[in-house]
């Protein structure tokens, strides 16, 4: 398992005039047993997540990722083996990680500049100040004018701009994202690819994220990690993607990739439709 | 079809149509005029049965007897230190209701937050909240007039009483409603323990408490009532008790009245409140 792409390298968030700059942090799954029923369980062997790399756990429902999520954000433990945060392993929520989530990323009783606001107020800014600097974390993704309004008043993809600008104001080290674009229109998603890798590029963040998106996963990831569900959940394969970025879908050799994929995943769908206790395991996942 | 569009037709139909179309949309949509409207009726109906002398007028007096005594200003029962007035008696009973219903929110609270942050003690909160959950208001009632007696602290407990248990499974309920993002992601954000209960919890299941709210008033101001005409020797049920005793069915009809109308009215602010508090569903 070599790794590619550490991108490491110390970067300025754009939107800060100081000198903060962060290095992403280093993730390693080892011998990972995790169970919650009879019939849901995922094992990870052996996944290093490099600092600064951006990992795509890719799959279909049911086999496991936002089990491995959970365990990296230090919110859930392994039965058995480890996750380990810079060589420390977990005993807690993850330090300087933030999450996104599909939906409900925002809390709908905040504007959307308290949203940002938020963490900072946590970490003790002052009122006025935490909003002052929400509202140039806004401005980076462009909703400024939106600062007052709340969540309900907003669409699907402008409170995933939100969360990312929150995200960037938190200035994590490491960025987990369950499924974050699939309640988007594709034209929106493609946007907020665009804006993720902006975000990741100009702040050195290791990223790890969830898709059964193959496209997105491939126009994203430095590494796929390939999720099976059969006989348990499982990292089925590990993939460096060395695709030259900005990627284009056009471009032959990302094409062979994805054909590659895609019959892996099929692959894999097939031995599902044979496996009757899997069928059941998705249904209660 | 022709026939009915014709006296339409001359003039000008466009202005009149539009007038009744205005008046016809607006009918249906104020609350408050089908509320008047169907109080008319009752009263109308009231009345009228007095009339046919289907209704004994002793025994129920008509509305036109009814409503210039309640607007006369002078309406009491009782003599001396028993004397009680309608608006002495409904702000007793009312601030029975608000203080009995303060204490049993904030105990509830107390219970709640205890139930979520110790999970073993979880474990003995709630079989206790759930069996007090089903018990009637009103069977507290001989209860506290043994035990506290027949003053103002007892309607107060029976209040209490009355709202605990459901105000406590209500709030633990609406505590483990809470979609788990939100509390995954103010956990990431290095949220501390004050502030998940200030910013995060608080907020999030102030829909399930206010609804929770508003179905004990209607418990405690039940059972206040119970227990002011059951024994307890002030506020709006013990002024019907009263009434009925020395033969003023007009006050007792008015007492009905008045407990129906508070009531409804209280409601309504709560639903007010709550709409206010609520604006960010919206």
């Amino acid at each position: 398992m070599d790794t590619v792409n550490n991108m490491s390298q110390a970067t300025t968030y754009p939107a800060d005039n100081t000198t903060s700059s962060t290095t992403g942090a280093r993730l390693v799954f080892s011998n990972i047993r995790k169970s919650f029923s009879d019939t849901v369980s995922v094992e990870a062997d052996s996944l290093i997540i490099e600092s600064g790399s951006l990992t795509v756990l890719l799959g279909r429902s049911g086999c496991g990722k936002t089990t491995l999520l959970n365990l990296a954000a230090g919110l859930d433990f392994p039965d058995q083996g480890s996750v380990s945060y810079d060589n420390q392993i977990l005993q807690g929520p993850a330090p300087s990680t933030t999450l996104i989530f599909q939906t409900r990323n925002l809390f709908p009783w905040m504007t959307a500049e308290e949203n940002v606001a938020f963490p900072l107020r946590n970490q003790g800014m002052a009122k006025t100040e935490a909003l002052e600097h929400a509202r140039q974390y806004l401005k980076q993704v462009g909703l400024e004018s939106f600062a007052g309004h709340k969540p309900a008043q907003l669409s699907g993809g402008m409170r995933q701009r939100i969360a990312l600008a929150r995200t960037i104001a938190t200035k994590p080290r490491l960025l987990l994202l369950d499924e974050p674009f699939s309640a988007l229109d594709m034209q929106t998603r493609r946007m907020m690819q665009r804006y993720l890798l902006d975000v990741w590029k100009n702040s050195g963040v290791t990223i790890l994220m969830i898709t059964h998106d193959l496209h997105e996963a491939l126009m994203l990831a430095d590494r796929i990690a390939l999720m099976a569900s059969s006989p348990t959940g499982h990292i089925a394969d590990i993939l460096d993607i060395k695709l030259e970025r900005p990627r284009d879908p056009e471009d032959p050799a990302f094409r062979t990739v994805q054909q590659q994929l895609d019959r892996f995943l099929e692959h894999e769908t097939l031995l599902a439709e044979h496996d009757p206790t899997l069928e059941s395991a998705n249904q209660q996942a | 079809m022709q026939a009915m569009q014709q006296p339409r037709s001359p003039g000008k139909p466009g202005q009149q149509t539009a007038l009744i179309n205005r008046f016809t949309r607006w009918i249906p949509q104020s609350n408050l005029l089908w509320f008047c409207l169907a109080w008319l009726l009752i009263i109308l109906l009231w009345e009228f049965g007095s009339w046919m002398e289907w209704l004994n007028p002793q025994i129920l007096p008509p509305p036109s007897q009814t409503l210039p005594y309640a607007l006369s200003g002078n309406i009491s029962i009782g003599f001396g230190q028993q004397k009680t007035g309608l608006l002495e008696a409904t702000t007793i009973t009312l601030a029975r209701v608000g203080t009995g219903m303060l204490a049993g929110l904030l105990v509830a609270s107390c219970l709640a937050v205890t139930a979520i942050e110790l999970p073993v003690l979880r474990r003995l909160i709630l079989p206790i909240v759930q069996s007090l959950a089903p018990i009637a208001p009103v069977a507290w009632i001989p209860f506290t007039i043994a035990v506290i007696g027949i003053g103002g602290q007892a309607a107060i407990f029976i209040v209490f009483m009355a709202v605990l248990g459901t105000m406590s499974l209500s709030l633990i309920a609406a505590l483990d409603d809470i979609p788990a993002e939100y509390l995954k992601i103010a956990r990431s954000l290095g949220t501390s323990r004050i502030r998940m209960w200030w910013h995060i919890r608080l907020p999030a299941i102030v829909p399930g408490a206010m609804t929770a709210i508003r179905m004990s008033f209607f418990g405690a101001w039940m059972a206040v009532l119970a227990g002011e005409m059951a024994g307890i020797n002030s506020g709006l049920g013990y002024m019907i008790i009263m009434a009925q005793q020395m033969y003023n069915m007009k006050l007792v009809m008015i007492g009905i009245l008045a407990i129906g109308f508070i009531g409804f009215a209280v409601d309504r602010l709560l639903l007010l409140a709550g709409a206010r508090l609520l604006q960010w569903t919206r």
